[in-house]
């Protein structure tokens, strides 16, 4: 692996293809609930814009402050006030209602708990806060894990169902042919809950009775650790994986989680996946592979897995090194010293290379950077998991190398939002 | 309740305005924020960042700095961009966050400059306004930094003021404008700004007249009236007539374009004379398109309303500065209007009760994307076509 200093403190760059669901798609998969974001016009831009692309801005409103209202410490009343001429307005009354603050509101020391309870006893609909403070990014909750907690701090229950299972962090649900169904199903669980499939607020609240928490992504890890607290629900956290060993390891806690004593056979799981990862590697061969942290959260683990498969990765792109990522990151160092490790953000990649690179990019942010037309779409994992992930994975490999799309297109298609 | 904005959404800010006046001209900029901002430039109001990027950055601002009013830390960021990119200037801007600490970015940026030699500007932008503010305050900012006198005059040579994609998208408007001005023996000295340098700009006081074609050029216009002795015209022009009319005025030199009167045959009063028309857009654009209305289709009633900047001096007398969705919403709800025009988000502000037509005309300060990539011509005769659909 090559060396350098990898995430130097410069000003940061902002490609085209950076960003995924953004605060409020996020919050919107809680169903028949409304989002009212309290800040300055600005900060509201690109998630209004973005909501109308996703079909979504009907449910979401904005009361705009200005420096009159932070100045007078009129703010809070302004909330209140928002809150009622909104709900006049609304035809169709939510089951729940987030008040988004922005950065601003770090700075102010707004009492939201205060607000709440004005809120809560006043209609009969659960209000929450939720924060859109990139301000934050650096801390230990930045604004994806604290909309998570958000979220799940909106469930009730006792976590005593135990053929329920939830699966948290992900934002679509996973494939139906996933094999964890099965191996969830062996262990005695027959409901796996995804917030996405919950069609009322009520059916969502009701995935605080689940006995488990599955944790997909890094940022629902505050949500479980708290559900824990609040529901005494048991989770494991299993940020998505395509390397064989690890999905193994993974099988292993969530057996040891919800049934020990069951043994589950996932040797032919296993040999499928082998021979597809074998297929698309003798399809792709020596092909370049270049992998974004945008499609994945555990983008050195995947470089790992591709190079312990015997595919050609040439660079990662990223923006640091998370906790469960050192260990892939040192082998990397170890064992791919050619493989360079990029800063998808530093203000050197508004340099794009000239010519139109040969290569296989995971992830458009990688795609973008390197002109490359063979792009596997996807944005932090979506619905991967598992060996079915990985299969997955090889499809879609092989799919576009076999066949180049314009990434501009699959790019607007999307509607990233930052 | 004015604040709240239930249905449309919040419109392109201050930054986006700077930083879109600028993108053309070599500088390097960089949004004081965490994330969100830049991203609502790039992603959002900037139709030219996928196929043609610029040195725009955002500074990747964090909660300890902001407490602590640690400015040196972005101007580090700052200085070792610029030792890599070589930018022909340097703007540090600001977003909401550097508002509430009361960053000063002037004095910022006179700390980049005194560190990188790099003439720098600083921006207080702070996302509670819009980006006809932002356009202006860049525009005045280049103006007294680089704009070098020039007592001759090159005969027949004119500036555009206040081209952006923000109002006239990445189409052929432009271009469009400046081909109409070739073809009528008028060079077009700087493009205030796009399709020009900084080096063009820098040379703006050589040309005989301005054509300002958004609100957000008039304050540079009477600036360099007053400092360049440069007059100025104010219109788009929209439609055949308008292209008259614009030309008709450069002849004459006179100040606005839309009060040179088009000799145009008034024809019997029809049921479409008599229509009540209203245009929610960007002023200078709107009030073009009102005379367009009144010139070709003899059209005597349209009211121009608008969100952004309002100037008195070239609004009519009914003109409606909005201020907030309710306001128009209220508006619409009196059904007044037999026609509007504007921007495809406010048609949802039509009540059902409503017979009234409406013309879409994408504005990318209002729709973004959504839309940008269908954004008509508006310059000459392709008005037409918008108006036929």
């Amino acid at each position: 692996m090559k060396k350098n200093n990898l995430f130097p403190n410069t000003v940061h760059y902002c490609s085209p293809a950076h960003g995924g669901w953004g605060v409020v798609r996020v919050g919107m998969l809680v169903p028949e609930s409304y989002q009212l974001f309290v800040c300055p016009s600005a900060c509201g831009r690109h998630g209004a814009l973005g909501a109308i692309e996703h079909g979504n801005k009907g449910r979401l409103s904005y009361l705009y402050i200005d420096e009159a209202d932070i100045v007078s410490g009129s703010y809070e009343n302004l909330i209140l006030e928002g809150v009622e001429v909104l709900l006049e307005a609304l035809e169709e009354q939510p089951k729940a209602m987030f008040i988004f603050v922005s950065c601003l509101d770090d700075l102010l020391g707004t009492d939201h708990v205060a607000i709440l309870d004005v809120l809560n006893n006043k209609y009969p609909i659960k209000f929450q806060v939720g924060h859109m403070n990139p301000i934050t990014n650096d801390s230990k909750t930045p604004p994806p894990v604290t909309l998570q907690r958000s979220i799940y701090e909106l469930v009730e229950g006792k976590g005593e169902k135990a053929e329920a299972l939830n699966l948290l962090g992900n934002f679509v649900p996973l494939d139906e042919n996933n094999e964890l169904f099965d191996v969830l199903s062996q262990l005695g669980v027959t409901e796996v809950k995804h917030i996405s499939q919950q069609k009322t607020f009520k059916a969502f609240e009701e995935m605080g009775e689940s006995k488990y928490n599955l944790v997909l992504r890094p940022e629902a890890k505050v949500a479980a650790e708290d559900m824990k607290r609040r529901h005494k629900i048991n989770h494991r956290f299993l940020p998505v994986s395509y390397d064989m060993e690890i999905v193994a390891e993974q099988y292993k806690e969530i057996i040891e989680l919800i049934n020990k004593d069951v043994n589950i056979d996932l040797t032919k799981v296993q040999e499928e996946t082998r021979a597809q990862i074998e297929k698309a590697r003798e399809v792709i061969g020596d092909f370049p592979i270049v992998i974004g942290h945008s499609a994945v959260c555990r983008p050195y683990n995947l470089a790992k897995a591709l190079i312990s498969y015997g595919f050609n990765v040439q660079r990662v792109y990223a923006e640091e090194v998370a906790a469960f990522e050192k260990e892939s990151y040192e082998w990397l160092k170890e064992n791919a010293p050619g493989v360079e490790i990029i800063s998808a953000t530093n203000h050197n990649r508004i340099n794009r290379v000239e010519e139109e690179q040969d290569c296989i990019a995971i992830g458009y942010n990688a795609a973008y950077i390197e002109k490359s037309k063979h792009v596997v779409d996807l944005i932090q994992d979506e619905y991967m998991f598992g060996y079915n992930g990985i299969v997955k994975l090889m499809e879609k490999m092989t799919q576009c190398y076999l066949e180049p799309m314009a990434l501009k297109e699959m790019i607007e298609k999307y509607g990233l939002v930052v | 309740m004015r604040k709240l904005c239930i249905k449309l959404p919040p419109f392109a800010p201050d930054y986006s305005g700077v930083c879109s006046a600028l993108y053309e001209l070599g500088g390097m900029s960089v949004i004081h924020d965490a994330s969100g901002c830049t991203g609502n430039y790039t992603g959002f109001d900037e139709p030219r960042w996928y196929d043609n990027q610029k040195f725009v950055f955002c500074s990747g601002l964090r909660e300890l700095d902001a407490v602590l009013g640690d400015d040196q830390k972005l101007i580090h960021k700052v200085m070792m961009a610029a030792e890599d990119l070589k930018p022909e200037f340097i703007t540090v801007l600001g977003s909401p966050v550097p508002m509430i600490i009361g960053s000063d970015f002037t004095g910022i940026a006179t700390e980049i400059e005194n560190m990188t030699n790099i003439p720098s500007l600083g921006f207080g932008t702070t996302g509670l306004n819009y980006y006809d503010m932002g356009i202006s305050q860049a525009y005045m900012q280049l103006a007294k930094r680089f704009v070098k006198a020039c007592e001759v005059k090159e005969e027949k040579t004119v500036n555009i003021l206040g081209a952006t994609p923000l109002d006239f998208s990445v189409n052929e408007n432009i271009t469009d404008l400046i081909a109409l001005l070739e073809r009528n023996g008028y060079k077009v000295n700087a493009s205030w700004s796009m399709h020009s340098t900084l080096e063009a700009i820098k040379e703006t006081a050589k040309a005989e007249m301005n054509i300002v074609i958004s609100v957000a050029g008039l304050e540079l216009a009477r600036y360099l009236e007053k400092h360049h002795q440069m007059p100025y015209v104010v219109g788009v022009p929209v439609g055949k007539s308008g292209e008259t009319r614009l030309i008709e005025a450069l002849k004459a030199g006179q100040r606005a374009a839309n009060e040179v009167t088009n000799q145009v045959e008034v024809e019997e009063e029809t049921s479409d004379t008599q229509k009540r028309v209203l245009i929610i857009g960007e002023q200078v654009l709107s009030n073009s398109l009102r005379a367009y209305l009144k010139d070709e289709h003899h059209m005597e009633n349209v009211d121009v309303a608008t969100f952004f900047k309002l100037d008195k001096e070239i609004a009519g007398q009914e003109d409606i500065d909005l201020n907030s969705e309710l306001q128009l919403i209220k508006l619409l709800k009196l059904d007044t209007y037999d026609v509007i025009i504007g921007d495809p988000l406010f048609k949802q502000l039509i009540p059902s009760y409503s017979k009234a037509e409406f013309i879409g005309l994408p504005h990318v300060a209002v729709s973004s994307r959504l839309y940008w990539h269908n954004s008509p011509r508006v310059m000459g005769e392709h008005i037409d076509e918008v108006m036929k659909k």
